[in-house]
């Protein structure tokens, strides 16, 4: 089926017009090697049962390093065999010293099911005498006990482990006295503010094992990143080995760069990714081959399932029984396992998602991947298109660029994307919003002595706490001295804990449907916007943000919302100088005030603006972290912005500004929402034009400080953009079209183009402020 | 939350303390021993009934128990309660108040001795659980004739789990004795007469007793952790009166349950006890389910009696007491009685699981399928028609067709 595609794709020129790059990866037969001998010899009997009688060279090189004693991670692509990588050396040391454990880790529940099966197969088919048991909120109160004093390897997610596992490690105290092995899948899911949270978890399991006189070692796995070693080490806190080439076979694999037709050439807009990949899509499931597609936003998931199920709708075929579903965050649990479980049985035969299903939840086999834009770092894509294609068939993925600078620059410099390593992935572990939090949690979990090394700076934090009544100090020990149960409210999936639940109430119904967290909710949720959840479009009817509730109804209108939100950032510290490509950077922190006034109302299918609407929510404030770039007086940026008209100037500012913003999450693992942006002519701190990129989330994800470190990437891939885009005066693919309301009609292209080579020429002494800054 | 970092530069601008305040050496109060730094006690007589004299020999043992609460006929009870400083448990809740309460026999009656142990600062925690543990043993060693046991409320869920998280956390070995909850069989017992069976509703509806001046449970906490950061004792008081007071009435329970018990079925007649009984079904189901021979066979008589003897009085116990004899002529293998009674307990409403029981015993025992079947319709119209019920009905019309 698939190849039958291929051939049809190669002989339809109006497709191949716009493939932009064609790449086939051969199929590769993988390296082989020898079940080490010293492997217990139950647990051989038990691989062959399965068929394996030799590992790939990537599992050899793993079990070496664990069982010589160190800690490893392990980079793999998705169908490496990974699972055998911890698989093996733990089940060894469990077969040997019977009284051994080992916590795994996975980030989700739905992943912790899929590994628990797979490991029950291996154990049943050997009947090794290994207990595996998962403990996890669906775990029954009446067999958690037993979980606790029988299970030899026991499934958890890091939310488990931190709410209900480490509180209450005494009831698991034989299990921390007897662990041997932590094993961390999908390593590179722990980045960010999720990251840092998790190490900081990692932080309080290693306190709590070693209490019990356990020092366990770790097996991590990730997939393809940049600092696959880095990451790992960051977030368990000690050296790291890494296990980098995978020995796996692969089947054939086509990955094509396909730039929709410009729908008009002046104004380089082109057509848009959601109606590409729905043509697309379409085009592949009507051969019957199973496709997946990614989409970049939960909105745009429920748009392309829509128009994909609208086009196939026919009664009389049943659809051609195609079933096609829509996949996110934000479904009800139970909702989800049954996509997964209709994907693998094969009664579902695509599905549309966001980047939930990137991880490896299992949804057996897809010939294709379609990705409807570049989601945001290489990683990530790569990861997408694993998702088609397993060991010996041929698979097809497709990425579908949209006009946005980054995937313009990706689709225009095929080599970028294929050839170059990916993203790094980076944690704040040391965000004083995590950390307080965390803090918390760790002194409930045991006492803090003074002399401990938690993280740097918990002293001043546990004064803090101390002043606030919720830990008392003895001597040099904090003991905690609270009612609450601290990892109760303390969420590891965002800085703030604070979420706001969305209830249907159509016809006096009540129910819940999902949830979203507080500021998320003021820009998606106000009164009257159109939210849509699972294909159902619902209104807002009102927003309580201080009950946390937002009540909608069912609604059909033709229109989708889409709220403006306007920003003002003050400057509060500046930490640190960096010095970068043409001059220096400055990082510290900032307080970012933003308040949510209008929204626009678009038309569905043809994306057209079809009127306003005002937003009355109180203003959002945010203490975060900030690269600020000022352009001092005689710096050749600077001249070059005064070489423009007085209007011109904000327009140029800003724009590149969001150029910046937007090129950047190919350098850092992140999609351009994570980080904010803002300009001022004359920033009132400093005194001078500046622009600054700001974290959004409070306190910082680490994304400030990755971006300092990508900037000469990230600048000079600014520069290609505004250089090489093929419009003449600004598109959405570079700096955007002109724009009257702006105040300023000239060419927005042309202005940027200036600054920011002015920007590149300048030397650090050029930029070197210093002393000359004035002092608030 | 903005000012996060507006406090912690507050913190950092203030000049460190340097090293901590040693062990605070506050005393709850004036009747308050020090034990060691940090660590306080006290010891309470409190009277219980003379009554209970007869359950509790000279050195304080506890006997006569009855075998339903299975821990052997006699005992060196340990009554427990333990105070925490937050309710959600999890290692960072602390025991700070635990009372043992042990059983004094007097010339002028008898007595529970309470001994309250009270942690007053933090950092003085793991003297304050090895002082509880030596207590603990020597309560119970050498030298007591019955073998020592926790007597609890709710032990088995709450007091003893946080007494070993906190023996873990001091790196010590909690000393496991033998354990009484009287949480289960005073639910049994009680709940289908009181409904809830916290200690303070069993206390007032089946002991008689009022606390003067109490504090509800859940307000423990906050009053002890004002304690620790102000050091004020004005709110301890009323958790220590609470605390012995549960203590006491733990004893007092224990003994009445015990007492209660052995007596059945002679009603307690005394004009002081207007407190409730126990639910007669759920007594005599104990006492078939865990008694000695002896009080099974006993238990056997009542139940004989009570469906035959007196008349209905109230239809639902008298059901419940009658289905209950249903299933000892049903352990019997004593068809016949059991067929019996099951057409009396349908004569006086019944539930529909009642009529089916009835339809089996008819259509498998007594073969009388015209019987069962007019049971049936009976149900059928009493109750509305299931699945179930329309096929054991046709079955029957079949076998009826059959046999005619």
């Amino acid at each position: 089926m698939v190849e039958e595609l291929l051939r049809d794709l190669r002989s339809d020129s109006s497709f191949m017009e716009h493939v932009r790059h064609w790449k086939t990866v051969d199929s590769w037969p993988g390296e082989y090697g020898e079940i080490p001998r010293f492997i217990d010899s139950r647990l051989l009997d038990a691989l062959q049962r399965q068929g394996i009688d030799r590992l790939y060279s990537h599992q050899l090189e793993a079990i070496r390093h664990v069982t010589e004693g160190r800690n490893v991670v392990v980079v793999t692509p998705t169908a490496s065999g990974k699972t055998l990588t911890y698989n093996v050396p733990v089940l060894d040391r469990i077969l040997r010293e019977p009284d051994s454990r080992a916590l795994y880790l996975f980030p989700t529940k739905a992943l912790t099911q899929d590994q628990q099966a797979e490991l029950n197969d291996t154990i049943e088919k050997g009947s090794l005498p290994v207990a595996v048991m998962t403990y996890d909120g669906d775990t029954p109160r009446s067999i958690r006990s037993s979980v606790r004093t029988r299970g030899r390897i026991v499934v958890t997610n890091p939310d488990m482990l931190h709410t209900g596992v480490l509180p209450n490690h005494t009831r698991w105290a034989q299990f921390f006295q007897n662990l041997r092995y932590v094993v961390i899948d999908e390593l590179h899911v722990y980045r960010g503010i999720f990251g840092s949270h998790v190490t900081n978890v990692i932080r309080r399991l290693t306190r709590v094992a070693r209490f019990y006189g356990a020092d366990p070692q770790f097996i991590l796995c990730s997939a393809t990143i940049g600092n696959p070693r880095e990451l790992a080490e960051r977030v368990v806190g000690v050296p790291v080995e890494l296990v980098e080439k995978n020995g796996a076979p692969r089947g054939e694999k086509h990955l094509i760069l396909y730039n929709p037709p410009l729908v008009d050439r002046v104004q380089g807009i082109r057509q848009g990714v959601v109606h590409a990949s729905v043509k697309l899509a379409l085009r592949f499931l009507r051969r019957g081959v199973k496709t997946i597609v990614f989409s970049r936003s939960r909105q745009r998931t429920e748009l392309v399932a829509d128009y994909i199920r609208k086009d196939l709708e026919n009664i009389f075929t049943e659809n051609e029984r195609i079933r096609v579903e829509s996949y996110r965050g934000g479904y009800l649990p139970s909702e989800r396992r049954s996509i997964e479980k209709g994907l693998r049985e094969g009664t579902i035969q695509g599905v549309v998602s966001t980047n939930a299903l990137e991880l490896g939840i299992d949804i057996g086999g897809l010939d294709a991947a379609v990705l409807g834009g570049f989601p945001g770092s290489v990683a990530a894509a790569l990861q997408q298109a694993g998702r088609a294609g397993r060991r010996r068939s041929v698979s097809i993925a497709v990425l579908v660029a949209s006009s946005s600078p980054v995937d313009q620059y990706v689709v225009e410099h095929p080599d970028f994307f294929l050839e170059r390593s990916p993203e790094s992935a980076w944690v704040n572990p040391d965000n004083p919003y995590v950390l307080m939090d965390q803090l918390k949690c760790a002194v409930f979990d045991l006492p803090m002595d003074r002399s401990e090394h938690f993280a740097p700076g918990v002293e001043d934090l546990l004064r803090l706490l101390e002043e606030n009544g919720v830990v008392h100090r003895t001597g040099d020990r904090w003991h905690w001295s609270d009612q609450s149960y601290p990892a109760e409210s303390v969420s590891l999936r965002s800085a703030t804990s604070d979420n706001v639940v969305i209830v249907d109430t159509t016809d006096g119904a009540d129910q819940v449907i999902g949830e979203m967290d507080r500021p998320s909710a003021k820009e998606f949720l106000f009164d009257n916007a159109i939210y849509i959840h699972r294909g159902t479009q619902y209104v807002v009817r009102k927003l309580d943000i201080d009950n946390r509730q937002c009540r909608v109804e069912l609604s059909e209108v033709n229109y989708f919302t889409d709220a403006l939100v306007k920003v003002d950032v003050q400057v509060l510290t500046e930490d640190e100088e960096v010095p970068a490509v043409g001059g220096a950077l400055l990082l510290g922190d900032v307080l970012v005030r933003s308040v949510v006034a209008k929204f626009k109302k678009i038309r569905f299918s043809t994306h057209e603006n079809v009127g306003y609407g005002d937003i009355d929510l109180p203003e959002e404030q945010m203490h975060t972290r900030a690269v600020m770039t000022v352009f001092p007086p005689g710096h050749p940026a600077r001249k070059a912005l005064d070489a423009l008209s007085p209007a011109a100037r904000p327009v140029a500012l800003n724009r590149l500004a969001r150029l910046v913003r937007n090129v950047a999450p190919v350098f850092l693992m992140s999609v351009p929402q994570d980080l904010g942006v803002y300009s001022a002519v004359r920033d009132p701190h400093f005194g001078e034009p500046a622009f600054f990129l700001y974290d959004r989330y409070p306190g910082g994800s680490g994304l400030a400080e990755a971006f300092a470190a990508a900037l000469p990437a990230i600048m000079t891939a600014a520069r290609h953009r505004v250089t090489g885009c093929g419009c003449s005066s600004g598109c959405p693919s570079c700096v955007g079209p002109v724009d009257a309301a702006e105040g300023w009609e000239g060419n927005p292209r042309e202005a940027v183009r200036t600054v920011l080579e002015g920007w590149l020429e300048g030397r650090f002494e050029d930029a070197n402020w210093s002393g000359e800054v004035p002092q608030r | 939350m903005t000012d996060l970092y507006d406090r912690l530069r507050r913190i950092r601008e203030r000049k460190s303390d340097g090293g901590g305040r040693g062990v605070r050496d506050r005393s709850p109060g004036t009747d308050w021993d020090r034990a060691c730094p940090g660590v306080y006690r006290r010891t309470r007589d409190m009277v219980l009934p003379a009554r209970f004299g007869e359950q509790i020999d000279d050195h304080g043992g506890w006997i006569g128990i009855s075998s339903l609460f299975r821990v052997g006929e006699c005992l060196t009870p340990l009554f427990l309660d333990v105070e925490t400083s937050g309710l959600s448990g999890g290692s960072g809740s602390v025991a700070f108040l635990v009372g043992l309460g042990r059983l004094r026999r007097r010339e002028e009656g008898v007595l529970v001795r309470v001994e309250q142990f009270f942690l007053s600062d933090l950092g003085a925690e793991s003297e304050f659980t090895a002082l509880l543990h030596e207590t603990i043993e020597s309560a119970g060693g050498a030298g007591t004739p019955a073998p020592p046991a926790y007597v609890t409320y709710n032990g088995a869920g709450f007091d003893l789990p946080v007494l070993r998280t906190r023996a873990i956390l001091a790196r010590r070995s909690f000393p496991e004795y033998l354990h009484l909850d009287l949480l289960p069989p005073t639910r049994r017992l009680y709940s289908p007469v009181i409904g809830s069976c916290r200690l303070t509703a069993v206390e007032r509806r089946v002991l008689c007793l009022e606390r003067e001046n109490d504090i509800p449970g859940s307000e423990v906490p906050e009053r002890y952790l004002r304690f620790i950061r102000t050091g004020q004792t004005r709110d301890l008081s009323p958790v220590m009166d609470h605390h012995l007071q549960d203590i006491a009435h733990l004893a007092f329970l224990g003994l009445h349950l015990n007492d209660t018990i052995l007596r059945y079925p002679e009603q307690d007649s005394r004009e002081d006890r207007a407190g409730a009984g126990p639910d007669e079904a759920g007594l005599l189901r104990m006492l078939l389910e865990r008694g000695s021979p002896g009080e099974r066979v006993r238990a056997e008589e009542i139940l004989y009696h009570r469906v035959y003897d007196k008349p209905p009085r109230d239809g639902v116990e008298w059901i419940s007491i009658a289905r209950l004899h249903a299933l000892v002529a049903r352990r019997r293998n004593d068809w016949n009685e059991l067929c019996r009674t099951l057409q009396l307990i349908r004569g006086q409403g019944g539930t529909l699981q009642d009529a089916v029981d009835l339809a089996i015993q008819l259509e498998h025992r007594s073969r009388d399928y015209i019987a069962a079947l007019s049971v049936v319709r009976e149900a059928g119209e009493q109750f509305g028609w299931d699945a179930a019920l329309r096929h054991r009905e046709a079955r029957l019309n079949r076998r009826i067709n059959r046999s005619a």
